[in-house]
């Protein structure tokens, strides 16, 4: 009985490190996605199934969505490419290159599990303009609580960081400026990351 | 050993990989380079540093660490890191897949180059998803030395290089920039790994002590620890002052996206709602500070001798060769003290009459983070390869998967640590069949020294097909270091009545 019962165990620990490579539960996932234009279109199989803001159980294995909207490129957001070629790159390589041609037709990061922001690539807009925005937003979404800090101490490297990529002088003024900003955002990281992109377009 | 051969261990260890954690970089989506630094670096700069990326826990073959170039400008530009330049030298993997990029790679059909970018992205890359440490080592620079090193690294912000993971890789090119700017001449290994760099002479002579940042899970442990227990189920927000709120953030972060920890949209604007607050309040948080810290890391390669006694009578050279990036008889202080990654090992018994392997492994981690509370990180260890068991009075080589989890505690600061594990290992038993090992054992590190420690280790494998359930396997190890690269190790094992013996004199080597 001793014996089966640390067998048990056994094969209960080596399932479970087995499923660590399972991160999310069951035959589907919560996905949501957020994109920079409103109303974007959100695709499975050539099917609108939603628009941004997107917040449906999608199930697994369907892991390539569209993301369309005029006047802008489409976009395919894939939910397992993550696991490659980055994850191979990073192996021995400590990273791969990065491509412009990833931006193409636009590009999506995950902020939180299963959450994705996707930066469509606006028709005609200019390469350098559109990294810019990309960039200033992510920083914004993954540092928000960083930067909540350093607004409340009214300075701090990712207040700074943040005021660099949105293309200002890091002083007081900026500083009023990312402080309202924030404010209007009421914390959430979505909103917040809409109202600092903003400053680029100012 | 040929080139070729080494080649088809890196094929193996990966494939490895391949099949074990295969999900980890579910957070990367997108995760590239975008803005990079276009300017040509201008040599008028304050400070260099040799950027060491500690061990990748999720990757085998990046557990040697991965190293980079940092760039402090002059100090009327900014004395922000984040918003340093990182030069870092990659592969360019577009339009590979995975087992192409891998199979390129070993063959050196890769093309890399340097890229230019902020120092927040590579923070981001290693202490946030990866859960690396970041160790930045100043490089002292002669200005003329400056000169030249702006010179290389200009000179090839626009070509290209031949990639190959062996000799071609981030360590070969770092070295090379720096050799060039010593004026020193470089010559190519058949393996150039990130600590051979900082122990290389030319270049060590220059280094100081580095800078330290601890990677976000270590930094945030204890408070995830206090947080699970106390506050985040119910956190009493108005007891919290405008410090702890930031750790009960943080806290959130790492769980949600690290744990993958779901919460419900009360708690999601519950966190809003504090990000809110301490946006308006004051606080002495520090997170991901600069410190100045000590750091030892020893050679890659080591051979140990020894002599071997078994009760049986036999007298026996027992010799281990091994490549990793740190094991429990290296000196107590290298670096990582309690992750022992080994990449290659083979431990063979040599007698007149015939050769034994002892211990073999494509691949070995075991990570031990011992901590003074009861909810503390998790323990663990996984390999690929065998150890010898006592199966039915035999001595047997069971070679397969090795997995084990446990926990590890602070008994006596850093001076003694136990940890409790479960192991359990589908192998195939030599001269026998698959079996199941099931071992739970109890493992205690005494660290008497930084030169001496010990190693008490109480075991219990049971065989799946075996009536046996009660062998329990005492382990005594003991470890003199003479040098960072040079100890003495004794091991005394005492199983079913049988014994063994062994001691003798390791070196850490240089590829």
């Amino acid at each position: 009985m001793t014996k089966r019962l640390l067998l048990l165990c056994g094969i209960t620990i080596s399932l479970f490190l087995a499923s660590c490579v399972t991160l999310t539960k069951g035959t589907s996932q919560l996905v949501t996605i957020n994109s920079n234009v409103e109303d974007a279109g959100v695709y499975l199989n050539g099917a609108q199934i939603g628009e941004t803001p997107f917040a449906q159980e999608i199930k697994k294995g369907k892991d390539a969505l569209v993301i369309k909207k005029e006047g802008y490129k489409s976009h395919t957001l894939s939910l397992s490419k993550s696991l490659e070629p980055i994850f191979w790159g990073n192996i021995i390589t400590g990273g791969t290159l990065g491509s412009i041609t990833d931006f193409a037709t636009g590009a999506a990061y995950s902020y939180s599990p299963s959450s994705y922001q996707v930066e469509l690539y606006k028709k005609g807009e200019g390469q350098e303009a559109f990294l810019n925005r990309y960039e200033l937003r992510k920083y914004a979404l993954l540092n928000i609580t960083d930067i909540a800090v350093d607004l409340g101490n009214n300075g701090g490297d990712h207040l700074e960081t943040l005021i660099t990529l949105a293309d200002l002088p890091y002083n007081q003024q900026s500083i009023d400026l990312i402080q309202s900003k924030f404010e209007t955002s009421n914390g959430n990281e979505i909103v917040f990351g809409k109202e600092v992109v903003k400053l680029l377009d100012a | 050993m040929s080139i070729r051969y080494l080649r088809w261990v890196l094929v193996l260890i990966s494939t490895f990989f391949l099949f074990t954690y295969s999900a980890q970089a579910q957070n990367i989506i997108g995760n590239k380079k975008s803005t990079s630094i276009d300017e040509p670096l201008d040599s008028d700069f304050n400070q260099l540093y040799l950027v060491f990326a500690g061990p990748y826990p999720a990757s085998p073959s990046s557990a040697f660490g991965h190293l980079f170039l940092l760039v402090e400008p002059k100090g009327g530009d900014t004395s922000n890191p984040q918003l340093w330049r990182a030069i870092n030298f990659a592969a360019d993997v577009e339009g590979h897949s995975g087992i192409s990029t891998l199979y390129n790679g070993l063959i050196g059909n890769l093309e890399g180059s340097f890229e230019h970018l902020p120092f927040y992205k590579k923070i981001r890359d290693y202490s946030y998803s990866e859960a690396r440490d970041l160790w930045l080592f100043p490089i002292e620079l002669t200005p003329k030395e400056k000169h030249r090193f702006a010179n290389f690294i200009n000179s090839r912000q626009d070509s290209t290089s031949q990639y190959r993971f062996s000799d071609k890789n981030c360590a070969t090119y770092i070295s090379k920039s720096l050799h060039y700017s010593f004026d020193e001449p470089f010559e190519n290994k058949v393996f150039v790994l990130p600590q051979d760099v900082i122990s290389d002479g030319f270049i060590n002579q220059r280094l100081s002590t580095p800078l330290w940042i601890q990677d976000i899970e270590g930094q945030l442990g204890e408070l995830v620890s206090k947080y699970e227990l106390n506050n985040l189920a119910n956190p009493n927000l108005d007891s919290l002052d405008a410090t702890e709120k930031v750790h009960f953030l943080k806290t959130y972060e790492w769980l949600y996206n690290n744990r993958s920890i779901r919460f419900d949209a009360e708690k999601k604007e519950l966190i809003r709602k504090l990000r809110y607050d301490i946006a308006q309040q004051e606080t002495d948080y520090e997170f991901n500070q600069l410190e100045s810290k000590e750091f030892d890391i020893h050679h890659p390669a080591r051979i140990g001798v020894n002599y071997f006694y078994g009760d049986d009578s036999s007298n026996r050279l027992l010799v281990d060769t091994r490549l990793g990036l740190h094991g429990f008889s290296d000196k107590a202080n290298t670096y990582p003290k309690y992750d022992y990654i080994d990449i290659f090992r083979i431990r063979a018994m040599v007698s007149r009459s015939e050769v034994l392997m002892d211990e073999f492994w494509i691949f070995h981690q075991s990570s031990r983070q011992p901590k003074s509370e009861l909810n503390n990180p998790l323990s663990w260890s996984l390999g690929l390869g065998g150890d010898r068991f006592l199966y039915e009075g035999q001595s047997l080589m069971a070679l397969g998967i090795y997995s084990a989890v446990g926990k590890s505690y602070s008994i006596l600061d850093d001076l003694w640590s136990s940890s409790m594990i479960l192991s359990a290992n589908p192998t195939y038993l030599e001269k026998h069949t698959w079996s199941l090992i099931v071992n739970p054992k109890v493992e205690n590190r005494i660290f008497v020294s930084q030169n001496v420690k010990g190693m008490v280790e109480v075991s219990n494998p049971i065989f799946l097909q075996s009536n046996e359930v009660f062998s329990p396997r005492l382990n005594f190890n003991g470890v003199y270091s003479i040098t960072d690269n040079i100890y003495f190790t004794s091991e005394i094992e005492w199983q079913s009545k049988q014994v063994r013996v062994l001691g003798g004199i390791n070196f850490n080597l240089s590829l």
